[in-house]
């Protein structure tokens, strides 16, 4: 069962330029997307139990190598980079039509683990677009995955319930972050992981043009950047405990909430 | 010079970031409040095989370099000074008995002593004896194949939690030609816990008297040569010190990074306090003395690991951090205006934290006399004295 795992690197905090209405990325340190440290832990559970390879794959400047060192110090078994200029400003299809490229290349893949999301931009594009790609079945948002006979059997995270869907393999799934606990790596794990393999491709390796990659590949347009605003309102009711119940219900009913 | 970490050391600070943000932050105010700190912390960090890195893997260790046990250092103490101390406590004697010890004392004791799970404690204070360290009056006299020890020892950290007190004692009757070290397990007969003491700085290490009244050990517990205790002791402090430096260095980044929290969120004339001109220029200034300080430290740490003598590089860079932690926590609570007085914010627990920084292992008094020493290449009270 070999298993390929997409990486992304996130800041360790995301910060807005409020004015360029841009993610500040400059001087914040990059650190292994939170919900990918899950998918890399369920292939490690995995791989314990059908055997195989785990691959990482990520597309991003030369210093997304440390991000893969945390993941192949966490059990991985090699790693891909994709670390070419032409790449740069890519939107979520053209990196995932780069990334499925790298997972072709590579072959006799069965399985493609992606998180849920990434914490900076939060799309939930790229795992389903891969699939797109690669023309395999997807199954999002899992909890629980069981793989028998040559099938997976995922159970989903809905808003308000689970569904247990079942795929025929090669197939990827996209795993929410408490499916599991992942794992810290031991001081010699990281030592370990500098032993493994990190190839790094660009795009001519990959037979990538130009216009496939990068901000030329991207059909998306950004306009602006924002952090929602949460407003929360206080409204102190006095009175005794029958006036505020009743002013409270008669608030409930004007907005409709009761 | 390149002081830029590797790709290894990269992913260690965040692994041990996610350590300290899963079980020392959330802690560190309880340890404050209670006084009491979690020593299964300890057993933890040894597991992920982060408790005294550059120890030999011959000896249970990582091998790993000063760098590295600084990068683990710092991101503890970042959280609560406490917690770098206590889990240093665990690997200290080990690394003293190593850098030290004899090849008896090697073999004998670090397997005993550096086993991820005890705790040791340094016992050289007393009451008289305090920055003049050569003055202890706590005698050990050779009585057939053991060693009898009678004193009294004051502030002594880790008191009653460790497993194992290494003893500064007297051995001759010269005053810094007669010094030497014993180990002493707990529950040794005539060793006895005195007052203890309350502290305002680093609460949760607990602290006060230990008292010996003919207490016999083996004589085999001597660690180091016989009558150089001293000369070892400063040889020591040369290493010692920086991880000292470089915790004041770990709390005093906490205090900006939580300043720089506040400065953000802090609403007062309709914008955030950290738009003032005078708020960000003491952010800018605490950033920079910190920067100044962890590389002074590195560059000491360095020297170590190249094997070059760092006598003044040591104490420049433990003055100098020391001091900064002192005023930048200072000023971290200055930012925070009242909350910064209240508990409910951990830099008042930094600013009281750093206080110990520029007391503990040498005063910054004594930094300043061991530097000027080795600038004009006259009299160093201490290291001359030893050596006669």
């Amino acid at each position: 069962m070999n298993i390929v795992v997409c990486v992304k690197q996130v800041p360790q905090e995301i910060r807005i330029n409020k004015t360029k209405g841009t993610l500040i990325r400059d001087g914040i340190k990059g650190v292994i997307n939170p919900c990918d440290k899950n998918a890399i832990e369920l292939a490690i559970t995995l791989k314990g139990k059908h055997g195989g390879k785990i691959t990482l794959v990520s597309m991003g400047p030369q210093d997304v190598e440390n991000t893969l060192t945390h993941g192949l110090a966490m059990g991985a078994d090699q790693a891909v980079l994709v670390c070419d200029r032409v790449c740069a400003g890519a939107d979520t299809l053209a990196t995932a039509f780069a990334l499925a490229t790298v997972i072709k290349k590579l072959g006799d893949v069965q399985l493609v683990l992606c998180g849920k999301e990434t914490a900076d931009s939060g799309t939930q594009h790229v795992g389903p677009q891969i699939a797109h790609y690669l023309g395999i079945p997807q199954i999002t948002y899992i909890v629980d995955l069981v793989i028998e006979g040559g099938k997976i059997r995922a159970k989903r995270q809905l808003k308000d319930e689970y569904e247990t869907v079942e795929a025929g393999l090669p197939a990827l799934v996209t795993v929410v972050k408490g499916i599991n606990e992942p794992r810290m790596p031991t001081y010699l794990d990281i030592y370990g992981a500098s032993k493994k393999d990190t190839h790094k491709w660009c795009a001519e390796d990959l037979g990538l043009k130009e216009d496939e990659v990068g901000i030329q590949g991207s059909p998306t347009r950004i306009i602006k950047v924002f952090a929602p605003e949460a407003k929360r309102e206080c409204k102190m009711l006095r009175g005794s405990i029958e006036e505020i119940s009743n002013s409270l219900v008669n608030d409930l009913k004007s907005k409709e909430l009761a | 010079m390149d002081f830029s970490y590797t790709k290894e050391q990269e992913v260690l600070k965040n692994v041990v970031r996610e350590f300290c943000d899963k079980e020392v932050a959330p802690r560190a105010a309880e340890f404050d409040r209670t006084a009491e700190f979690d020593y299964s912390i300890i057993e933890k960090l040894s597991k992920q095989g982060l408790l005294g890195v550059i120890m030999p893997k011959e000896y249970g260790g990582m091998g790993g370099s000063h760098t590295d046990q600084a990068i683990i250092c710092e991101e503890i103490g970042r959280d609560s000074l406490v917690a770098m101390v206590a889990t240093n406590m665990a690997w200290y004697m080990a690394y003293e008995c190593l850098v030290v010890g004899t090849e008896e004392n090697k073999k004998r004791w670090i397997p005993y002593l550096f086993d991820g799970k005890k705790m040791g404690a340094h016992a050289g204070t007393e009451a008289d004896a305090g920055t003049d360290a050569a003055s202890v009056r706590t005698w050990a006299k050779l009585e057939g194949d053991e060693w009898v020890i009678n004193g009294t020892k004051w502030f002594v950290s880790n008191l009653g939690k460790a497993d194992f007190y290494f003893i500064t004692l007297r051995t001759a009757d010269s005053r810094y030609g007669g010094i030497s070290t014993i180990l002493v397990e707990k529950d040794t007969p005539g060793m006895t816990i005195g007052r203890r003491v309350d502290l305002i700085s680093n609460r949760a290490i607990s602290n006060g008297e230990l008292i010996f009244e003919n207490c016999r050990v083996p004589k085999e517990n001597l660690i180091g040569r016989l009558n150089k205790g001293f000369l070892d002791m400063m040889i020591l402090y040369d290493v010692i010190r920086l991880y000292l430096a470089i915790g004041a260095v770990g709390i005093a980044r906490g205090a900006l990074e939580e300043s720089m929290k506040f400065a953000q969120e802090r609403q007062q004339f309709g914008k955030p306090v950290g738009d003032f001109q005078m708020i960000r220029a003491m952010l800018a200034d605490m950033a920079t003395e910190i920067d100044a300080a962890r590389l002074m430290t590195y560059r000491a740490l360095d020297m170590e690991q190249r094997g070059l003598r760092h006598t003044k590089e040591t104490s420049m860079a433990k003055l100098y951090a020391s001091e900064i932690a002192d005023r930048v926590t200072y000023k971290a609570v200055q930012i925070h205006g009242g909350y910064g007085l209240t508990m409910e914010f951990p830099v008042q627990r930094y600013w009281r934290d750093a206080r110990l920084c520029s007391i503990g292992e040498g005063t910054s008094e004594i930094q300043r006399l061991i530097i000027a020493a080795e600038l004009l290449k006259s009299e160093n009270i201490v290291l001359d004295s030893a050596l006669d």
